[in-house]
């Protein structure tokens, strides 16, 4: 088991055992959370990689975090996304070619599923920043709200008030 | 996990977690880009932390005065060694070593070397396409460095950069036809990309860099219209890029490639000496007409005011969303990098929440 109490420690010294520990935690979690809401594998890795670049730098300037290391990386995960989404309308994504193979019972359910993976992404796109990573730590990667409430350096109860609404939005868009 | 509702759930929310359940489904993310990101994080990880030690020596040397004198006895002991080294049947690791190396490094001409030696010992147009573009890759690595660290650009990078990406234009052209348009839409998500990571880095560009980026920046939204007026029709593009090897050669009049267009005419429209419509920038207007803010320099508007997503710093301190800047307000302008790029302690309404610095 490994202490996060170990790993501020050692990423504080750039101790190279201690980093490859801190990827190898974190990585495919963001990469993940990252996947779901950009919907593109390259545009994933790139944000794991700027992430962990971005951590790189903030350490070197004594930026770093003091606690709770998995919610730092996910704010700037979080932060990578955000200006992504400025740049870029969302990904409408296209069925692939390769899909007609598929018996029919299960085309059917690829295209439903990937639909309404479309249709979940489009609507936390139109969702504030903050209501995003409320929704998509607390439903989708499954934090605690004193978790998400770490992660966005807000009390809990804004947290709660920030799920509310974008529950309801959400709601309202993807459900008729 | 499920939303916690107390009461009974509706059928409404109920449809919702299934939505969510089926949101959470991702593709395995493959072994090769993990083991890859690992690798290059750890380099970086190293590169940082040598450049830390060198400038924690730097900083001690600098204290005993003895900082010249050290230097100058240090490197020609240093090439020496490294002479022996590649002599020595260490040249493997030398150039394995430069390939983390940034322009300025003493082991960045090793790196340069080594991609033009791989680069010239390939034989199948389709990988040396690959690798280029891999090559390119590393410009945008080494140009964000050198953003982040507020080191300036050098020429030479730049060149680098585009030369790089003519050649993997020219590579994607050479493939047989029925596959060249897939090789330039391959190769345009690539530059995209690119483009917008470099985008990604302008707000960690210092006043020094801000020219350079502006260049660059046009430089690929330009290759980016040659990319798409060759998936229009790769004729025109071929025969676009043969006049311009002509004309760096000399062996035509000077022409501007017209980006977006698929006409073979109207980009050889010559101009003999170069104009103020020429090199970097908007260009001409659609109608031949010539605008403020035209050919080199940063663009038209000369109050350098940016609009919500710019990499300058915000003098309104309205706290847009878009902003990318740093806040005036703070004093200590290194604690409070930007809204969304970096940490920063405290939370204003309508920007993007970011990590907490140390104090």
């Amino acid at each position: 088991m490994i202490l996060e109490q170990d790993l501020l420690t050692g990423i504080d010294r750039f101790d190279p055992e201690v980093l490859g520990q801190v990827y190898d935690l974190y990585s495919p979690g963001i990469y993940r959370y990252a996947y779901r809401l950009l919907g593109d594998d390259q545009l994933a890795e790139d944000c794991v990689a700027d992430t962990f670049f971005r951590f790189l730098n903030a350490l070197r300037g004594e930026r770093g975090p003091e606690t709770n290391l998995k919610a730092y990386l996910y704010r700037i995960a979080h932060n990578w996304i955000t200006d992504s989404y400025r740049r870029r309308s969302p990904v409408i994504t296209e069925l692939d070619e390769e899909l007609p193979n598929i018996q029919d019972d299960r085309l059917e359910i690829q295209v439903e599923k990937r639909s309404d993976q479309q249709k979940v992404r489009l609507a936390l796109a139109s969702l504030t920043p903050d209501q995003r990573q409320v929704i998509v730590l607390r439903f989708i990667e499954g934090w605690e709200n004193k978790e998400v409430a770490d992660a966005l350096q807000k009390p809990v109860s804004a947290i709660k008030a920030l799920q509310h609404r974008a529950l309801a939005m959400i709601r309202k868009m993807v459900i008729p | 996990m499920r939303i916690p509702f107390l009461r009974k759930k509706t059928g409404k929310e109920e449809k919702l977690d299934l939505l969510f359940e089926t949101f959470k489904q991702t593709p395995e993310r493959s072994v090769e880009n993990w083991r890859n990101g690992r690798e290059r994080f750890l380099q970086q990880a190293q590169t940082i932390a040598q450049k830390e030690k060198s400038s924690a020596r730097a900083v001690e040397s600098h204290r005993t005065s003895t900082l010249p004198q050290k230097t100058l006895q240090l490197k020609p002991v240093l090439i020496v060694f490294l002479v022996l080294l590649f002599l020595a049947g260490g040249g493997g690791l030398a150039v394995s070593s430069a390939q983390a190396s940034y322009p300025g490094d003493l082991l960045y001409r090793v790196k340069t070397i080594s991609e033009d030696i791989e680069t010239g010992m390939m034989v199948k147009p389709e990988n040396e396409l690959t690798r280029v573009m891999d090559f390119t890759d590393r410009r945008v690595d080494e140009i964000g460095h050198l953003l982040e660290t507020q080191a300036a650009i050098p020429q030479r990078v730049q060149n680098r950069y585009q030369n790089q990406l003519e050649n993997a234009i020219k590579l994607a052209l050479a493939a047989p036809d029925n596959r060249v348009v897939a090789e330039l839409t391959q190769l345009r998500e690539r530059v995209k990309r690119q483009q917008e990571r470099l985008a990604g880095f302008g707000s960690r560009t210092s006043m020094n860099n801000l020219s350079v980026f502006e260049a660059i920046q046009s430089m690929l939204k330009e290759r980016l219209g040659w990319i798409d007026s060759g998936i229009g029709n790769p004729e025109v593009l071929r025969e676009q890029m043969r006049l311009r090897e002509m004309e760096r050669r000399g062996t035509a009049w000077p022409f501007t490639l017209t980006p977006g267009s698929n006409t073979a005419t109207t980009y050889l429209s010559a101009t003999p000496t170069p104009k103020s419509g020429n090199g970097y920038g908007p260009g001409l207007t659609p109608t031949g007409t010539r605008t403020p803010g035209d050919g080199y320099g940063p663009g038209p508007n000369p109050t350098g005011t940016r609009t919500p997503g710019g990499y300058k710093p915000n003098p309104t301190n309205t706290g847009t969303p878009g902003g990318n800047g740093p806040n005036p307000t703070h004093t200590k302008p290194t604690q409070q990098p930007g809204p969304t790029n970096q940490p920063q302690p405290t939370h204003r309404p309508g920007t993007t929440q970011v990590p907490g610095p140390k104090h």
